[in-house]
């Protein structure tokens, strides 16, 4: 099986299985568009060794996956946050690489692990009050008194979609 | 990770994605948590905006210049604008100017009886000066009319002369309290003329669906729909039986009458829909009483092109819920009348229990498939007694547990409309209805009778 090199953006190398590194939609192009297996190392600027590490990681389990639906409808169906046994575990890190896994996979284009991590930061926030979730994510509250007061009266002001 | 950066460090279509896997709590608390919170989950929360004369002033302000909300001004694509001083009418239109996505609008007014033809002909000029006017695809106007004559100083009323006690001077008497809307307004519009205004009236080029609550003295009110080849759907509160109107509505496809007062529907009023609504599709009538003379007289709305049917339930209350019985009774129905296209027929009822009223609904899937069985009663008669047989072993099949999860599609589709329209008519509107599903489709002995193995004229 023909392998590719990937450098991060603190120039690690890193040789992955070319099925494998497809699993990212912007290599998959690259690729493609090259025409042939590249002797050269791909330049992933934007995703540190620690974080490519990860992704190679989820690509690697996942490799056999089918591909994802195209151009899910985000809007009109009912979402589920139900992830997979092996993905959650996957995604057991701290909250800097969580947020760095998002990244990574939005700009290689992974969208099933962009979802998987979507799905995590969601259950982070289910079921907290406004400041537990503030203190999670340790987000300031800059409400004036008056916008929290027309908060407050939403349901006067406000119609639901 | 800098302080507070977590989700500013996020590209805003994937905080977006994240707030849609929230649920509508978990996507409040967490809009509560910081202003960049709040505008991340405001368009998955919201869509609309519902403001009134009184409070208007003080939250356009968060939505204009540079108020807080002002970005979000874009998602807000219907209103409700209330008025309860008619002489705030210029209001409305200044609110909805604020908001240049509105496409849909409704529009309450508290008032005295007496302005609601002129106030009706007024508000469509005044809004057709909106920039976005032709993109409003709903439309709804709700009138809550006083009487004048009681709301006003009864004592002052007494002592008028009699030449202002007549209309008109009753008109220009009340019109004295509201100053600011006499240009509007304009004087009195009588009856002739009013028609006239209606012709007159240009409805907003995609207008889609229209809806009145108002008095109905006559239904020269639907005139401007004539003028409007884009409205399939109409909703009339308020509606008498029969629909008596000479008017047709051909672009009309689908249609609720919510009747005035509980009224009784009679076989000819129905009858008359067929030629006012030639292309009806869907129908719902709600606020009925079927008709009585012996006993309680079903009528199915005989409209060929009828697809969907939406009912209260036959007779006076759904005592026992003997759907099984209420299938076999259809059956002969549809054999005399000409509904071959009916699809399915919802009938909606409370019930009366110990626990108190309770909204019910039997949703019949009209199976294509087989006849009728011939074992079991064809009249209405024999029908209202199977109902109220007490021993008849019951397919009474909901119950609250099972909730209309545990029901067909058809169940969880009634539920969510229910829900949404009908809700507060029940005593108990948050146990859930009680649905009575009838699907017809599977060939069991328990089918409403074939289409396609009936005579059907």
């Amino acid at each position: 099986m023909s392998q590719i090199t990937l450098l991060s953006s603190d120039n690690v190398e890193m040789k992955v299985d070319k099925e494998v590194a497809e699993r990212s939609i912007l290599i998959k192009n690259m690729l493609e568009d090259v025409g042939e297996t590249p002797d050269q190392a791909i330049p992933i600027p934007n995703v540190n060794e620690g974080v490519l590490r990860k992704v190679i990681e989820w690509c690697e389990h996942h490799r056999n996956d089918p591909p994802p639906p195209a151009d899910e409808d985000s809007d009109s169906r009912k979402k589920s946050t139900d992830i997979e046994e092996w993905d959650q575990k996957f995604m057991q890190v701290d909250q800097e690489m969580l947020f760095e896994i998002i990244l990574a996979a939005n700009y290689l284009d992974i969208k099933p692990l962009l979802d998987v991590g979507c799905k995590t930061v969601a259950n982070m926030i289910k079921g907290k009050s406004p400041e537990e979730i503030r203190k999670t994510f340790n987000i300031q509250n800059d409400f004036t008194p008056e916008e929290e007061d027309q908060i407050r009266r939403e349901n006067e002001w406000a119609e639901d979609r | 990770m800098s302080k507070n950066g977590v989700f500013l460090i996020l590209p805003t279509e994937i905080c977006y994605s994240i707030v849609s896997y929230l649920d509508p709590e978990d996507a409040a608390a967490f809009a509560k948590c910081s202003r960049h919170c709040y505008s991340l989950t405001f368009r998955a929360r919201f869509g609309g905006i519902k403001l009134h004369d009184d409070n208007y002033k003080r939250f356009l302000k968060s939505f204009t210049g540079s108020g807080w909300l002002a970005p979000f001004k874009y998602y807000i694509r219907s209103m409700t604008f209330t008025i309860f001083t008619l002489d705030t009418l210029d209001d409305l239109h200044s609110a909805a100017s604020v908001f240049p996505n509105i496409q849909s609008l409704t529009v309450k007014i508290f008032s005295f009886s007496i302005f609601q033809g002129n106030v009706y002909s007024a508000l469509f000029w005044l809004l057709s000066t909106l920039p976005f006017y032709d993109d409003i695809n709903h439309f709804a106007f709700i009138w809550a009319g006083t009487e004048e004559r009681w709301y006003n100083d009864i004592e002052n009323y007494r002592l008028l002369p009699e030449s202002e006690k007549s209309t008109l001077g009753l008109y220009k008497w009340t019109m004295r309290q509201f100053p600011k809307v006499q240009d509007l307004l304009g004087p009195y519009i009588p009856e002739d003329v009013f028609v006239q205004k209606m012709a007159e009236i240009r409805l907003p080029k995609n207008l889609q669906s229209f809806q009145t609550d108002i008095k109905l003295d006559n239904y020269n009110y639907l005139l401007p729909i004539l003028n409007s080849t884009n409205i399939t759907t109409l909703h009339i509160h308020r509606a008498t039986h029969p629909f008596v109107t000479t008017l047709e509505f051909p672009t009309v496809k689908n249609l609720t009458l919510n009747l005035n007062s509980s009224l009784i529907c009679y076989q000819d009023g129905l009858g008359l829909l067929r030629d006012q609504f030639p292309n009806l599709e869907s129908l719902k009538i709600t606020n009925a009483l079927w008709e009585k003379s012996v006993g309680y007289i079903f009528w199915f709305p005989n409209v060929p092109t009828i697809t969907q049917l939406d009912i209260p339930w036959p007779g006076l209350t759904p005592h026992n819920c003997r759907t099984n019985a209420l299938e076999h009774f259809l059956s002969p129905m549809l054999n005399e009348g000409n509904h071959r296209n009916l699809e399915r027929c919802a009938f909606r009822g409370i019930t009366y229990s110990v626990a108190g009223p309770r909204d019910v609904v039997a949703s019949c899937t009209i199976s294509k498939k087989r006849t009728q069985d011939p074992d079991f009663p064809e009249d209405w008669l024999a029908w209202k007694a199977l109902e109220n047989q007490e021993d008849l072993e019951s397919d009474y099949v909901a119950s609250e547990d099972e909730g209309p999860s545990g029901l067909s599609n058809e169940g969880e589709e009634i539920s969510e409309e229910w829900d949404s329209e009908e809700g507060g008519d029940s005593e108990y509107p948050d146990t859930g209805d009680e649905l009575y599903p009838i699907d017809t489709d599977d060939g069991s002995d328990s089918q409403i009778s074939d289409a396609e193995d009936i005579d059907v004229s």
